[in-house]
């Protein structure tokens, strides 16, 4: 069966609940899609949750879903986690964490080395700048960077040709580069 | 070549072919002999900032993708039996059929639910009246022989396990009464008391999977949490639409509530005996 048909397929048995085709688009789907959460995010265990969030919603709406490609079902998805982000960060804005609340995911008995903490500082100052990007430009990072798509896949998750795409892509890095290196401005 | 002066085609074909190389393993300096040397500067500027973003977006831990696998697969069962259980509603023949079944499978409890039955047929019209009874909401009529229905299913369940399946039916029933006095107004007192519902039937769903786990059946509590957290993803729906303050308040009292529920489910010991407290925050 041709990888098309079988993703028709594998959405078509979906939508009638079917378990196991529900547990393949689940395999297929769920690294990207816990990585576009992730990219937001700074703990973890957020990123399970919100991952668990889409999931639960994707069952609910399957019914509706009128996809038939992968593409098409991975855009969908996608577009569930970006209301499920929306919905968990405007929650944090009004009931601020602690900054680097990762470190509570460490095991307390266990030092940490000033890699880790480093790493932790940058993915941190990562999410508060694609926080800063413009809605198109921040999803165009994350087709590239994150699900290391190319311009047509890109094109097809934002609804941009790929001249547009050229240009988001160039733009966005330009923008991040400058909050990122403001950021280490003292 | 700075941010500042105008980028060509040829530039942005240049930054994308170099990003793909890269993300195949090339190394970047080979990448940038293939463009313009005026171009080196930013393209490597460039993708070092899409490299940390790369690295900002970690893989899911593979335990989480494996733990989460079996309790979502649990709720894509719950669904295809509501589904089964709905097309079934719709249709009478399909409901006879459905109790017959159910009949067939629990003889000993045959007697009670044919009593049952009869019961409905002379207090009212009998298949018409349990028909109807699918859409009544808490406070009319009707909505008793709803709860009436629901003892019934409750007593024909085989097992524990079945019964907890059945908990998480009347639990996805409760949401939709929630829903339904929503969306018809049915006004605060209704609202109010679909919200109690819901609230009693999770408790009660939760102190099954909780009983169960305690017992050796390990999916259990996976189970409920599945069912717990569909009904508050829609709680929270229907309190961030609520139009009236004193229903959105009361609807995020409740969204708490379920929450404390999930955190419960979550936190439950394989083998540890019930504790008091662990029902604190009873609806």
């Amino acid at each position: 069966m041709a990888q098309a048909d079988r993703a028709a397929d594998l959405i078509r048995r979906a939508r009638a609940y079917d378990r196991e085709a529900f547990a393949e688009l689940y395999r297929r789907t769920v690294v990207p899609v816990y990585r576009y959460c992730a990219v937001r995010l700074d703990n973890p265990s957020d990123a399970e949750e919100v991952t668990q969030e889409v999931y639960v919603a994707a069952l609910a709406g399957i019914g509706r879903l009128r996809a038939e490609g992968e593409l098409a079902l991975l855009a969908w998805l996608y577009q569930i986690a970006r209301h499920k982000l929306a919905d968990r960060l405007r929650a944090r804005y009004r009931r601020p964490t602690a900054p680097l609340a990762a470190a509570d995911q460490l095991p307390a008995n266990e030092p940490l080395p000033q890699d880790i903490a480093f790493a932790r500082e940058d993915r941190a100052a990562v999410h508060r700048a694609l926080g800063e990007l413009t809605a198109d430009q921040r999803e165009v990072i994350v087709c590239k960077y994150v699900l290391d798509y190319d311009n047509a896949r890109t094109g097809a998750i934002v609804g941009k040709n790929a001249n547009a795409v050229n240009q988001l892509h160039h733009r966005a890095l330009a923008r991040l580069r400058g909050l990122l290196e403001g950021e280490r401005q003292p | 070549m700075t941010a500042e002066q105008p980028h060509d085609d040829a530039f942005f074909e240049a930054l994308e072919n170099c990003r793909r190389r890269m993300r195949s393993g090339e190394p970047l300096a080979a990448c940038l002999a293939l463009h313009p040397r005026v171009y080196h500067e930013e393209i490597a500027a460039l993708l070092a900032v899409g490299a940390r973003v790369a690295q900002a977006a970690p893989e899911p831990a593979p335990a989480f993708v494996a733990r989460f696998e079996p309790v979502l697969l649990a709720a894509v069962d719950e669904a295809r039996r509501e589904a089964r259980a709905q097309r079934n509603e719709l249709s009478p023949v399909g409901r006879l059929r459905g109790l017959a079944g159910a009949l067939r499978a629990r003889a000993a409890l045959r007697a009670a639910a044919v009593a049952l039955l009869a019961g409905l047929v002379l207090a009212g019209s009998g298949v018409a009246v349990v028909e109807a009874s699918g859409d009544a909401l808490p406070g009319e009529p009707l909505y008793r022989v709803t709860r009436w229905r629901e003892t019934a299913e409750l007593w024909l369940a085989r097992s524990d396990s079945a019964r907890l399946d059945t908990r998480q039916q009347f639990l996805a029933r409760r949401t939709l009464e929630l829903e339904r006095a929503a969306a018809r107004q049915a006004g605060a007192a209704r609202a109010a008391e679909a919200e109690r519902n819901l609230g009693r039937e999770v408790r009660q769903l939760v102190d099954r999977a909780v009983r169960l786990r305690e017992r050796g059946d390990t999916r259990a509590t996976a189970r409920a949490l599945t069912a717990v957290h569909t009904a508050r993803s829609r709680v929270t729906q229907l309190a961030a639409t609520a139009p009236d303050p004193e229903r959105r308040s009361s609807l995020l009292r409740l969204d708490r509530f379920l929450a404390a529920q999930e955190r419960r489910l979550r936190e439950v010991p394989p083998a540890a005996p019930t504790s008091g407290a662990a029902r604190a925050g009873r609806w």
